[in-house]
């Protein structure tokens, strides 16, 4: 995993980034991944909508439906059934699809921006700089991330999503910062990062100008499969409860069904969240898994 | 060589006292004391000091730390608060519970992976491959908890094949059984979660060996030996496959120690009395001196793993010096 | 895939976020920014709360009460927090405005008094609502010195409309506890206080069809217990198993030397023989023992391992019995049957708490005590020392103890009240016949687990939750037993704070609570609407005429009154409509 020393076609007219998103079209992988996405994607911007019909009854958090009398399974008012108090079951479903979108794809931007910045400065700075920031990757990656989470959460004694989203940021970066590091610590061997240096250019600008864009593509790749790791983390960690208890999540749905008793008899309450969390981590790591046969030319077939 | 291993042993060192300091300054920072799990309406406040006080939690920060590092050295993680017991005592109790369950299930799954992903490097561009990924990928990225419960569900109880949860059956070890007996009853508990464990992580050692495979098929050797006119088959386990192996061992070592680690959800979901579920509960029960031992275990036991992975690696490939 | 299907996708996800943000506009309520009679605005305002893990119930009625005070323009928000959080918030910090908390346990409410009065608003101590209240406080602090039972149950309802009237605290609904047993393997069982597990119940139990192989009473618990050693343990997990081993405890264990009945509050002998005879004057008591009870190890019983038990406490100063000593300025064994109690003070703790303490074995304690003394921290190592081995003179010895997965107890074919019969109050009577020949309590990592090994026979009896009710009725193998929690959920206010400091404001959300709705909802028809502090299930004390704040009201006459209470103590709107 050191050196995903890529090859694209560096003689074409065409950028780096353009030509992964033509291979990107004809991957398998890819495109069932894109596919499932977009199903969510399309949950999540409904869900708003859905809420809309009937705020007293459809909204996730406080929304009741006075005529039901325990927890019922699907019907057409209900899609999903309620769960015991009379809650409907699919606009949580599809509120929690926007919690795991948003805090999947803000921790991976996040986390992948800052491990790429860290790379390729301790990359091409060396010294020093590298020595301490790579210790400090290796002391996050030692820690257990799922029980150091649950303390953290302990700690805070209230949880948000926003502490949730920040802890997840953090504990994150090291993987991506030490792929960027090695590769730029190859990159700043070869000649022309050697020929702009001897013309003068400034450092930072070598590094935004000339390396940043060809570790790029592994960044892309650890952007997708970092989302998966997020959604993960976030779904356990409202599992065991310790989510943000304001807000309706996938985790945190199936966290209700077993307080309430209801996980051997509400199939259509238990079935759903869990689904969709495996689901939407699922499409994220396929794109990632996609990419990286493209990013990889030793994966490429014979 | 030697110099490279008193490096890094060094280097161990100071990650573990960096991150049992974190640790300890963590818990003093909490909103939350655990003193207030013990409060009963029929407490005083002169008894609430007093129990603060048996704590050690009326000492100014910085004392306390000293303390807490001083034991530390003398391989004293204290008492839990909640039980009283030498916190020593109840990790090494549940970290044994863990290992039975998590190695055994790492192993399997490493040997399901390897031998899938080997196949499946070799079919390159096929169905099966593509099959073959998908699965597992599909297993990896599924949510732990849920997977548990669907087999629960399916297995336990609804074809009642395999008990609930939990270690052991009670009703038959208060009888004093035969050891034969205890195993059969231990290996009946561990059958499910185990499937779980193995179906959740073969996925990754698949994908792992299977690219490494496909790296390790394009090298300069594995070219000379189809030259040479060798069997596919020969250039199959003994060529490719032997040095493809060599990513593998070190996350062989790596997710041996994660699993560890990650056996939380596992463990609630199928009352395994485990060190994963005593940090859940113990976070909950503010238990500091219980926490961070567990922590200090865990965090030594992945960072010996990552050393000797590394040692493996080095001995491995000869290509690698230090 | 091509840049124009990310562009869409990109503008997909700003679509979704856009709308989410959409989604959480406040809807628009008839009465909006609350003016205090001071001229301000009200400040927002958090309804604290346990997170759902913690508590489902609890974390629940906060979000629906945020909910229905906002109608009146209230600016509040539900907030939870892990317990150990909210405990330090509102007991120590005293940092917050309202929150949701639990109340009860004692069959003596000597909360009434604590929690109340003026002298425990310093840093730990337990009226965190800094609720003030002279004349209150007199009448509790008499309350407590009035021996005779019915004058103290009046003293006790007054008590009771004080704070109904004040609110500092709005008392909001207590749970039904459901059991339920396997009908197959046991029959008999006692529904009383403490439900089909309780002592009583295990002790009079007998096995369907006389089988003597289905001699093993399987219980189902969800904690395991910490310690097993009676002065250590704060949990009551751990004292429904070391109840049926050792002698009295620290909340009101039915197998001290007295025991309350459920019904009157009197006091019923159980170790002691005899009615407590005390003397006003000189303000003594005489105790008298029952003959011939044996400790585990067949040694008897006396006068004085009580006298030993009481001295060891007040020597180590052990926390959770400080109560019980308190009060007690000496006490004398006049022979190996006779107690005689000195006390500092009139106060009925001596009735309800020192009558129902934990006695310890002389024997046993004394090398404890010893090793204790010689030790740095002798208290704490008193309180934390583990016990391999429990010596009690219960119905049951400890057998084995398999961390992780079982505690076995096993009969005491000698316990004194074996086949005895118990006169458990307004005239009833129980025979202990003790068929049980072991206990086997399980630890189970969740309820569910439970729930479903109750259903495969895995265990005889456990609570179950409502969600299984109709899978258990359904089932003709299973008994479900409803009982009345002692606790109740409540509202406290920070009474230091305003508005919260201001009885009409604190009367006028009262109003805007529909605990009918909680009953009905929340707990599916398994609780009790509470309208007085003390549950209800308290019968002795507890005040049946207090005020029900509107009862069977609908949210709009609820909103009305509220409006119109808060109108006259000078609060205005900004909007009204």
């Amino acid at each position: 995993m050191e050196t995903l020393n890529y090859t694209l076609d560096k003689t074409e007219k065409k950028s780096l980034i353009r030509q992964i998103w033509d291979l990107a079209g004809r991957s398998t992988f890819i495109k069932l991944g894109v596919f499932i996405m977009l199903i969510f994607g399309g949950m999540a911007v409904l869900s708003p909508i859905w809420i809309q019909i009937n705020p007293a009854i459809y909204d996730p958090i406080i929304g009741v439906d006075l005529s039901v009398n325990g927890s019922v399974g699907p019907s057409f008012k209900h899609p999903l059934g309620t769960d015991d108090i009379g809650k409907d079951l699919f606009s949580q479903l599809l509120r929690g699809s926007q919690v795991a979108f948003i805090l999947g794809i803000m921790v991976s931007l996040i986390s992948t921006t800052l491990g790429t910045t860290i790379g390729l400065f301790a990359g091409y700075y060396g010294k020093i700089s590298d020595t301490l920031l790579m210790r400090l990757a290796d002391i996050i990656l030692t820690v257990p991330i799922l029980p150091l989470l649950i303390v953290i959460s302990g700690i805070f004694g209230t949880q948000s999503n926003w502490i949730i989203l920040l802890i997840l940021s953090f504990t994150f970066w090291p993987v991506t910062a030490r792929v960027i590091r090695a590769q730029t610590l190859s990159l700043r061997e070869r000649p022309f990062i050697e020929s702009a240096k001897v013309s003068g250019i400034s450092n930072t600008r070598i590094i935004v100008k000339h390396l940043a864009p060809n570790v790029l593509p592994i960044a892309f790749y650890y952007l997708t499969v970092t989302v998966t790791g997020a959604i993960l983390v976030e779904a356990g960690l409202s599992f065991l409860g310790f989510g943000d208890p304001s807000n309706m999540s996938w985790g945190m749905m199936l966290q209700w069904c077993f307080v309430k008793g209801y996980v051997f008899k509400a199939p259509y309450w238990m079935i759903p969240p869990g689904l969709c969390i495996s689901l939407l981590s699922f499409s994220f790591y396929l794109i990632g898994v996609g990419l990286e046969e493209i990013v990889n030319p030793r994966l490429k077939k014979r | 060589m030697g110099k490279y291993i008193i490096g890094r042993i060094v280097q161990i060192i100071i990650t573990f006292f960096i991150v049992i300091s974190i640790i300890f300054l963590m818990f003093r920072v909490m909103p939350s004391d655990p003193s207030s799990f013990l409060l009963t309406p029929s407490m005083t406040a002169e008894a609430k000091q007093t129990i603060r006080k048996q704590f050690g939690l009326d000492e100014p920060i910085a004392v306390q730390y000293v303390i807490y590092l001083k034991n530390f050295i003398h391989g004293d993680f204290g008492n839990s608060f909640y039980s009283g017991r030498p916190v020593m005592s109840i990790i090494m109790e549940k970290m044994l519970n863990t290992i039975f369950l998590s190695t055994t299930a790492v192993i399997l799954s490493y040997l399901i992976g390897i031998f899938i992903g080997k196949a499946i490097a070799w079919k390159r561009g096929s169905k099966a491959e593509k099959f073959f990924v998908i699965l597992g990928l599909w297993f990896y990225t599924t949510f732990t908890p849920w997977l548990g419960i669907m087999f629960l569900w399916i297995f336990a109880f609804k074809l009642k094949w395999f008990p609930l949860g939990g270690m052991i059956t009670p009703e038959k070890w208060i009888f004093d059984p035969s050891l034969f007996e205890k195993i059969c009853d231990l290996g009946h508990h561990l059958i499910l979660p185990l499937i779980t464990y193995v179906v959740l992580w073969f996925g990754s050692y698949l994908l792992l060996m299977r690219n490494s495979m496909l790296e390790t098929l394009k090298e300069d050797y594995i070219l000379t030996a189809r030259a040479k006119g060798l069997k596919e088959k020969v250039i199959k386990n003994r060529h490719a496959a032997r040095n493809a192996m060599l990513p593998i061992v070190t996350a062989f070592a790596i997710s041996i120690s994660f699993s560890i680690a990650g056996a939380v959800l596992i463990e609630t979901i199928f009352s395994w009395p485990g060190i994963g579920r005593t940090i859940v509960e113990a976070t909950l029960r503010q238990d500091y001196p219980l926490v961070q031992g567990a922590f200090a275990v865990i965090t030594m036991v992945v960072l010996l793993a990552n050393f000797a992975a590394d040692i493996a690696y080095s001995y491995l490939d000869p290509r690698i010096t230090y | 895939m091509k840049l124009r299907q990310f562009i869409c996708i990109a503008m997909i996800f700003a679509f979704s976020m856009l709308c989410t943000i959409l989604g959480h506009i406040p809807q628009a309520q008839a009465y909006q920014g609350l003016i205090l009679p001071s001229g301000e605005k009200m400040a927002p305002m958090e309804l604290l709360t346990l997170t759902p893990g913690a508590d489902p119930t609890l974390n629940q009625e906060a979000v629906f009460i945020a909910e229905w005070w906002k109608k009146i323009g209230i600016p509040v928000t539900a907030k939870a927090m892990e317990k150990g959080a909210l405990v330090k918030k509102i007991f120590w910090a005293r940092d917050y405005d309202a929150t949701i908390w639990y109340l009860g346990g004692e069959r003596f409410p000597s909360y009434m008094q604590y929690y109340f009065s003026e002298a425990e608003i310093y840093e730990y101590g337990w009226n965190f609502m800094q609720y003030k209240n002279p004349k209150y406080d007199k009448l509790s602090s008499d309350w407590l010195t009035l021996l005779d039972r019915t004058k103290a149950q009046q003293s006790a309802f007054n008590l009771q409309k004080i704070i109904a009237d004040e609110n500092p605290q709005i008392p909001l609904i207590s749970d039904t506890q459901l059991t339920a047993y396997n009908n197959t393997r046991w029959k008999n069982w006692i529904n009383q206080y403490g439900g089909p597990q309780s002592f009583d119940s295990i002790c009079a139990i007998d096995p369907v069809g006389g089988d003597t192989a289905k001699d093993i009473l399987k219980i189902g618990i969800l904690k395991e217990p910490d310690i097993l050693n009676p002065l250590g343990t704060g949990f009551s997990d751990t004292w429904t198993i070391i109840n049926n081993i050792y002698n009295g405890g620290m909340w009101n264990q039915p197998t001290a030397l007295y025991r309350i009945a459920p019904g009157s509050g009197e006091l019923i002998p159980f170790l002691a023989d005899g009615e407590l005879k005390y003397d006003n004057a000189a303000n003594t008591a005489i105790v008298k023992l029952k003959k011939g009870i044996k400790w585990h190890d067949g040694t008897k019983l006396t006068a004085a391992d009580i006298k030993f038990t009481i001295d060891l406490i007040k020597e180590f100063k052990v926390p959770n019995y400080k109560d019980c000593v308190d009060i007690i300025d000496k006490i004398e064994a006049l022979d190996d049957y006779t107690l005689k109690y000195h006390l500092t003070k009139k106060n009925v703790n001596f009735y309800n708490k020192t009558m129902m303490m934990i006695i310890l074995q002389k024997q046993k304690w004394s090398v404890i005590a010893k090793e204790a003394k010689a030790k740095e921290d002798p208290t704490k190592y008193i309180s934390q020392y583990q016990i391999k081995n429990p010596m009690g003179a219960g119905p049951f010895k400890f057998a084995d103890w398999k961390k992780g997965s079982y505690i076995l107890l096993e009969k005491n074919s000698d316990w004194f009240f074996k086949d005895y019969t118990m006169p458990i109050g307004t005239g009833g009577t129980l025979k202990f016949d003790l068929k049980v020949d072991k206990i086997l309590f399980k630890f189970y990592a969740s309820s569910e687990l439970r729930t479903l090994a109750l259903k495969n026979g895995d265990i005889d009896v456990c609570s179950i939750p409502i969600a299984s009710m109709d899978d258990f009725k359904a089932d003709k193998k299973m008994t479900i037993v409803e009982w009345g929690n002692d606790w109740t959920d409540f509202i406290g206010f920070n009474c230091s704070k305003a508005p919260f400091n201001d009885p009409a404001f604190r009367k006028a959300v009262h109003y805007l609570i529909d605990k009918d709705f909680f009953v009905e909802k929340l707990q599916q028809g398994y609780a009790v609407p509470q309208h007085s502090v003390i549950p209800a299930v308290n019968q002795f004390w507890s005040d049946p005429k207090c005020p029900t704040y509107g009862a069977g009201w609908s949210m709009k006459k609820r909103i009305k009154k509220a409006v119109k209470i808060l109108k006259k103590a000078g609060y205005t709107w900004e909007s009204e409509n």
